[in-house]
């Protein structure tokens, strides 16, 4: 029978795989919603899911700096979207202040385009938001951007995502606010717009990852059967403990996986993801559960074998344990004589 | 019953003696042709096997290292395998194969005459075991009729084939199913009727055969009758069983058969990410299985592709998410193949290949949907 604990983290683990596989889903969604209005595929229109773009002097948060939005789609030489996108917010609206910064942040002739200058004549920023929080996202940005100092200076535009099912399942997206350039997909925005989730996910170059930290049992996951298992066929085998030993070199690993599931960052201007420090601790989790071990700093060793059951529900347990291990000392009796001596408790 | 002619009784030991000193398969194979009926519990079993090399030189080298593995005839391919198994009592089984071309590039034809205890406990035992080298071929309930269809067309009108005994499979209605119990019902169903009525009241009935067995019958003029003149059963695992006619059965049923299995192979060939960009190929598009149905648009299909997904052998499974969309990933730990799937229409099923994705381990997955869940037609992504 499983445990309850564990129950309850593996619901709260999948809702956030679904968070951010919806939050990466929806945002490729919009890019090919672009690039269909333009009669294209997205494979024929520059974009791309964490681009380092640097801000102009006149920024008004970040003077002349680097930053990587969540995607950039360029519709021509002229006009390119900045997005940022929202799987959930926190209750308290007091917390969106940072969110409505970041888009204050991309408000602003960003260079880095596909252009010959890596300028566009306008760029506006699209703030991709789930359904719940959407409208009042674009209420509560609208609301503050209406003081003087906090004021927008070209054009932003809430748009809701959701997911929709009807014979197929759709990512819908649905403007709940602000402005956009370009009258058609304005219209279509307001009216509702559906994106075959199906036809994204078939897209050769369709993401699983974007520039964002993902829940680490989904990184598990994506190592565990993306690399070890090829890994672990013609791995050394420890007949005593009965594993396949799969030596993991962890700049190698970090180079395989962002070639084969992420970005590698080939152009000076792409990110690097899933990065490293995420693989790092997604090794580390490993070696908490027992199915790996740390040679150095750099080096694993993976205890491969067949696991039964669920490997999201598997790999979930390193959150218990990390439980166990930071759970303040409970007031029971110790088992050594060191330790009841150290709690004055020896007669 | 009587036959004519006579069925011949030490029709194994004259096989291991061609298969022994015989210069090429294909001298095995034109012997075989002229071979009487088979006596009673020996059959000549053919599996149809995928193997990316030559199977004959495989099993040659498998021979060093599997027990009791020995090449016999190295020049027709003939091999011997004996295998001891059980723990308290003891058995044994022994018999020769030999290793036939096909009609398709790396699919191969292995041919054994034996008894059952032999093709059960030997011969698949032995073909089960070197996945993914070797990949028995899975054969869908369609490819099974249109096979069956051709070799009657093939015969000519005097023949006809008659169902006298099928293994099947159905779904179990929803008001009996409970859980952790299997969802399909299994059984056997005797019969006498030609094989197309069977294959349609099995479609009626939403039943899939596992196995299949019939009669070649062939009308006696004299006699005003249909007489048997052979019997076969054809396992949708992907190999038969017959008693007679060889050269029919190889030359008229068999390639219907390899084609089918030889386009899926092929379909599932390159798929991998690192392997089509190592050739410099471009990404691979999702595979695709599609039902004429919205086996979906219930919750329930859901839940019976999740528990067919999770009971995969050899495997290791991840469920992300299972409803109202299904996403799921796979890796086959024999193979190093990993797989995700989703299901995001009523009737569709996604399977998107990962790093490494060889054409056996999406056959094997494939043939297990097909087997467990529901048949379908496997196709690439057409966004239809």
């Amino acid at each position: 029978m499983s445990d309850p604990k564990v129950a309850i983290d593996i619901n709260r683990i999948r809702d956030e795989i679904n968070n951010y596989e919806a939050t990466v889903t929806a945002v490729q969604a919009f890019i090919d919603f672009v690039a269909r209005q333009d009669g294209r595929d997205m494979e024929h229109t520059p974009h791309s899911l964490g681009r380092k773009m640097n801000t102009g002097p006149t920024n008004v948060i970040q003077p002349n700096t680097e930053i990587t939005p969540d995607a950039v789609v360029q519709r021509s030489d002229e006009l390119g979207y900045v997005l940022e996108a929202k799987a959930s917010l926190p209750r308290d609206q007091d917390a969106w202040q940072s969110d409505t910064v970041q888009l204050r942040k991309y408000d602003d002739d960003l260079t880095g385009w596909w252009t010959p200058t890596e300028l566009v004549r306008e760029s506006d920023v699209v703030s991709l938001i789930s359904a719940p929080f959407a409208t009042q996202f674009a209420e509560y940005v609208t609301q503050t951007a209406s003081r003087e100092d906090w004021r927008f200076r070209g054009r932003v535009c809430f748009v809701e995502f959701s997911h929709v099912v009807r014979r197929k399942e759709y990512i819908y997206l649905l403007m709940r606010g602000g402005q956009i350039e370009d009258h058609d997909i304005a219209q279509r925005l307001q009216n509702g717009e559906l994106v075959s989730w199906e036809r994204l996910i078939a897209y050769p170059g369709f993401r699983s990852f974007y520039d964002s930290e993902p829940p680490l049992e989904y990184l598990m996951v994506k190592l565990w059967h993306g690399i070890f298992t090829e890994k672990a066929t013609d791995a050394e085998v420890d007949e005593q403990r009965r594993r396949r030993l799969v030596r993991v070199h962890l700049p190698a690993l970090v180079g395989e996986v962002q070639a084969l599931y992420g970005s590698t960052g080939a152009e000076p201007r792409e990110r690097q993801y899933p990065r490293r420090a995420w693989i790092k601790s997604a090794l580390d989790a490993f070696v908490q559960l027992g199915l790996a071990e740390q040679n150095n700093s750099e080096e694993y060793v993976i205890l491969f074998y067949r696991i039964t059951g669920d490997l999201v529900e598997r790999f979930a347990r390193h959150r218990t344990m990390e439980a166990v291990v930071e759970r303040p000392p409970a007031d029971q009796l110790p088992l050594f004589d060191e330790d009841r001596e150290r709690q004055g408790l020896a007669h | 019953m009587k036959r004519f002619p006579k069925r011949m009784e030490n029709a194994i030991e004259v096989f291991e003696d061609r298969a022994r000193y015989a210069r090429s398969s294909a001298e095995i194979d034109e012997f075989l042709t002229f071979l009487p009926p088979m006596p009673r519990y020996t059959a000549i079993g053919i599996y149809i096997l995928h193997c990316p090399m030559d199977l004959g030189q495989f099993f040659a080298n498998a021979a060093k290292r599997i027990h009791r593995l020995r090449v016999v005839n190295a020049n027709a391919g003939a091999f011997e395998y004996e295998r001891r198994y059980g723990r308290k009592l003891i058995r044994a089984v022994r018999g020769m194969f030999v290793i036939l071309p096909s009609t398709q590039n790396h699919i191969y034809r292995l041919l054994s005459v034996c008894r059952s205890d032999f093709w059960n406990d030997g011969v698949r035992y032995l073909v089960r075991h070197q996945y993914p080298k070797v990949v028995p071929l899975f054969l869908k309930q369609g490819e099974l009729r249109k096979a069956l269809r051709e070799l009657r067309d093939r015969l000519g009108t005097e023949y006809r084939l008659m169902a006298s005994e099928m293994s099947l499979k159905e779904l179990r209605p929803r008001s009996e199913t409970r859980r952790k119990l299997t969802e399909q019902d299994s059984g056997r169903w005797w019969t006498d009727r030609s094989v197309e009525e069977v294959f349609d009241e099995a479609q009626e009935r939403g039943q899939w055969f596992t196995s299949i067995a019939f009669k070649v019958e062939r009308w006696r003029e004299r006699r005003e009758r249909y007489e048997e003149e052979a019997s076969c059963r054809l396992y949708k695992y992907g190999y038969l069983q017959y008693d007679y006619l060889h050269s029919e059965f190889t030359q008229k049923l068999l390639p219907t058969l390899e084609k089918a299995a030889s386009d899926r192979v092929e379909l599932f060939t390159n798929r991998g990410i690192r392997e089509r960009r190592e050739r410099g190929y471009p990404p691979s598009v999702p595979l695709e299985i599609t039902y004429p149905v919205p086996v979906f648009e219930d919750p329930d299909g859901l839940k019976r592709l999740e528990s067919t997904v999770m009971t995969y052998s050899n495997a290791t499974k991840a469920l992300f998410h299972s409803n109202p969309y299904f996403h799921a990933s796979v890796a086959d730990v024999s193979d190093g193949s990993s797989f995700e799937m989703w299901v995001l229409s009523s009737n569709r099923i996604l399977i998107v290949p990962q790093g490494r994705s060889s054409a056996p381990a999406l056959e094997r997955l494939v043939s297990h949907i097909f087997s467990d869940f529901r048949e379908g037609e496997v196709a690439e992504y057409s966004g239809e």
